[in-house]
């Protein structure tokens, strides 16, 4: 029971993540602390190491590319910002967000209206 | 007090506390671990390595320039234990190790070893303690030294435990991230322990137990020594013998003047079978000297690691080349299979005085040629003609037979063999050879010639003369090797037989001029004459030894007696008595 309620719970994690990750990065080019810090204070991340690989995949798949920024205090930064594709992907994946956001809601309140 | 370690994350240099170095590198050996099969594996690990430099780089202040075991606590808090990632895919590849880790894999472990940590390895394949299986070795060691040979055939066949995964494998514990801290942490322990129990043991050790350690390490050096030598013996060897091989390979179609491989055709079936027998052949016995030398190389230049696919391909190379080597030899052998002669009579001109004078063709005996067999030592039955460029062969033997008729008769059997009788006949039929009558002189050659277009197969020929009643033969010395197992009435051995006239009689081949100095021989029977009158002769009546001076010593149905100066004493039959005369002879 709870193992299922974890996986559940895991997975609408995994894809809300890469959702915001990807709307971060349409702003502007950032470092992976940047995000963190964000993510951090909405609390969809709790410890950083979730983030790297989530990158290191979303970069394989085409949908985010990088450049090296020199730092003053440590090595060398990865700057990351979205691909063409990546944009086309967000804008697809915020049109089922919202579609989805209005199907739960509609879903979740029907039982008060019964009422 | 703390040891401090210098390392480089990031590409940056930090100096960290032993202790929390051990501990990071735990942490990142789990990581690691984690993404076993994952692509991006060495970009996420050198991504999550920069963020930590980073942020150990926030903790170095001016006065506090060691990373301690607490900010390495803190840093990896924030990085979050592997298990914590949350990532699905990363999840699903851990539940498959786990699965796959309950098959045990054969290593060597290298870390309970005497040589190439065959035994111990073994040992943990069927969880049994070491020892046994070293005991078996060693006593296997003494069976024909198999026990030696498997062990280095082991040694090179299964690989070498390097990872730590490779040894949870080889202890059959399943590879979860877990089980690789404890192994990673048991192998800290064990190396801790090993060090202080040596200091331990040098503090407070007694002499006797340092005088054996010190003994034990110049007996493992002295090994060590041994083993190399016999490596660098092994790689000399092998080196060798396939040196030689190519050489002679070289060799075969380039021996000036001769046209080697064409001749060679003539015993293979094809030129297409001659090449693959020639190549398998190589391949049988040039790979484990190959083989032999690579161990040495490895052994010499202390490379543990053997390449597999090398190791199985020279396997497979080998096992097919003696394959190919079995079915060649069947197939030859099979042409040699069946045996046929061809008996051909020869017309003899009836020589006017009835004798006739034999010898055999000497002139060609020394004509350069090129041996197939051995060029000097041993007389081969083969040779290549170089003027003829043919194969001839010296496989001819001469007897001498009583004729029904009254003239001399000459009949000429050829042998071959073949894959059947009637190839075998063929063969036979194909062999030229001829010889020179002048007269009363018959001169012979000594070579008889296998036609270009025939192959060798095994052929031979018998001449057989037949002498005629009253007809007399004289055998000319140069007939030595060429005259076999001549009947005659004196049973006179056949290089006794030249240099003398004969002639045929009611009773045999007699003899006209012989001295009585010529060796004889009977089946069964030795007859040996001095010219001091001694004489040795054994026959199935018994033993009788005849001395210059006229004593003899006999051994026969009578018992045993010894005749000297007129006096006899016998030993008779079933008489046991025996009295030896001290001093008198």
């Amino acid at each position: 029971m709870s193992n299922n309620l974890e996986n559940a719970q895991a997975q609408m994690r995994r894809g809300v993540l890469e959702f915001c990750i990807l709307s971060i990065l349409s702003h502007e080019e950032v470092y992976p602390s940047d995000i963190i810090n964000r993510m951090k204070q909405s609390k969809l991340i709790v410890v950083e190491g979730t983030l790297y690989p989530l990158l290191t995949r979303l970069k394989n798949g085409g949908l985010l590319q990088y450049r090296w920024e020199e730092s003053k205090s440590g090595p060398p930064r990865k700057y990351y910002s979205l691909t063409p594709l990546g944009s086309k992907f967000l804008d697809e994946l915020r049109l089922t967000w919202n579609e989805l956001v209005d199907a739960v809601n509609l879903t979740i309140k029907k039982p008060e209206h019964h009422e | 007090m703390n040891k401090t370690v210098t390392v480089n994350i990031g590409g940056i240099v930090f100096h960290i506390d032993e202790n929390a170095y051990e501990r990071f590198k735990q942490y990142l050996e789990s990581i690691r671990v984690h993404f076993v099969g994952s692509d991006g594996r060495d970009e996420i690990m050198q991504d999550i390595e920069s963020r930590i430099a980073e942020m150990f780089q926030e903790r170095i202040k001016d006065l506090k320039q060691v990373i301690t075991i607490s900010d390495v606590e803190e840093v990896t808090a924030i990085m979050g234990k592997p298990e914590e990632f949350g990532d699905e895919e990363s999840k699903e590849k851990e539940v498959d190790a786990s699965e796959i880790k309950v098959k045990r894999r054969l290593f060597r472990n290298s870390d309970d070893k005497l040589l190439g940590g065959v035994c111990s390895g073994i040992s943990e394949y069927f969880n049994l303690d070491p020892i046994w299986i070293r005991l078996a070795f060693a006593a296997a060691f003494f069976l024909g030294g198999s026990g030696f040979l498997l062990y280095l055939i082991l040694w090179i066949i299964i690989p070498k435990a390097v990872t730590t995964a490779d040894k949870l494998q080889m202890k059959g514990e399943p590879i979860t991230v877990s089980n690789i801290e404890k192994n990673v942490q048991e192998e800290m322990e064990h190396l801790k322990k090993k060090f202080s129990g040596e200091n331990q043991n040098r503090r407070d050790g007694n002499i006797l137990t340092r005088i054996f350690e010190a003994i034990g390490q110049v007996i493992r050096l002295i090994f060590k020594f041994i083993g190399k030598l016999i490596a660098v013996f092994f790689i000399f060897i092998g080196l060798i013998v396939v040196f030689v091989m190519f050489a002679s390979l070289l060799a075969i179609f380039k021996v000036p003047g001769t046209h080697y491989p064409e001749v060679l055709n003539q015993i293979f079936p094809s030129g297409f079978q001659f090449g693959f027998a020639l190549l398998a052949i190589m391949l049988v016995i040039g790979i484990p000297f190959l083989m032999l030398a690579y161990f040495g190389a490895r052994v010499v230049f202390n490379i543990n690691k053997s390449s597999h696919i090398f190791n199985i391909s020279a396997l497979g190379v080998w096992l097919a080349a003696v394959c190919v080597s079995f079915v060649l030899g069947i197939s030859i052998a099979k042409d040699f299979s069946e045996k046929q002669s061809i008996r051909k009579e020869i017309d003899l001109v009836q020589p006017s005085s009835k004798s006739i004078h034999l010898k055999l063709n000497k002139s060609r005996e020394d004509e350069k040629d090129y041996n197939l067999w051995d060029e000097d030592e041993w007389d081969g039955d083969l040779r290549l003609s170089l003027k003829d460029n043919v194969l001839q062969s010296k496989d001819i033997k001469l007897d001498i037979v009583e004729s029904n008729s009254d003239s001399f008769e000459l009949v000429q059997v050829c042998y071959a063999r073949g894959a059947s009788k009637k190839l075998a006949a063929e063969h036979a039929t194909h062999i030229s050879y001829s010889f020179n009558q002048l007269d009363s002189v018959l001169t012979f050659e000594p070579y008889f010639e296998i036609d270009k277009s025939e192959k060798y197969r095994a052929q031979k020929m018998q001449l057989i003369l037949r002498v005629p009643k009253g007809g007399k033969v004289y055998l000319d010395n140069s007939l030595r090797g060429f005259i076999y197992d001549i009947k005659n009435v004196s049973n006179i051995l056949d290089h006794d037989m030249l240099k003398h006239h004969w002639e045929m009689r009611e009773n045999g081949f007699n003899c006209l001029d012989c001295d009585g100095s010529e060796s004889t021989i009977e089946t069964g029977k030795i007859d040996i004459g001095n010219d001091d009158g001694s004489h040795v002769q054994i026959n199935q009546n018994g033993v009788y030894i005849q001395g210059a001076n006229d004593e003899v010593v006999s051994i026969d149905s009578n018992g045993v007696s010894i005749h000297k100066n007129g006096r006899t004493k016998t030993i008779k039959k079933g008489d046991f008595h025996f009295h030896i005369n001290e001093g008198k002879k």
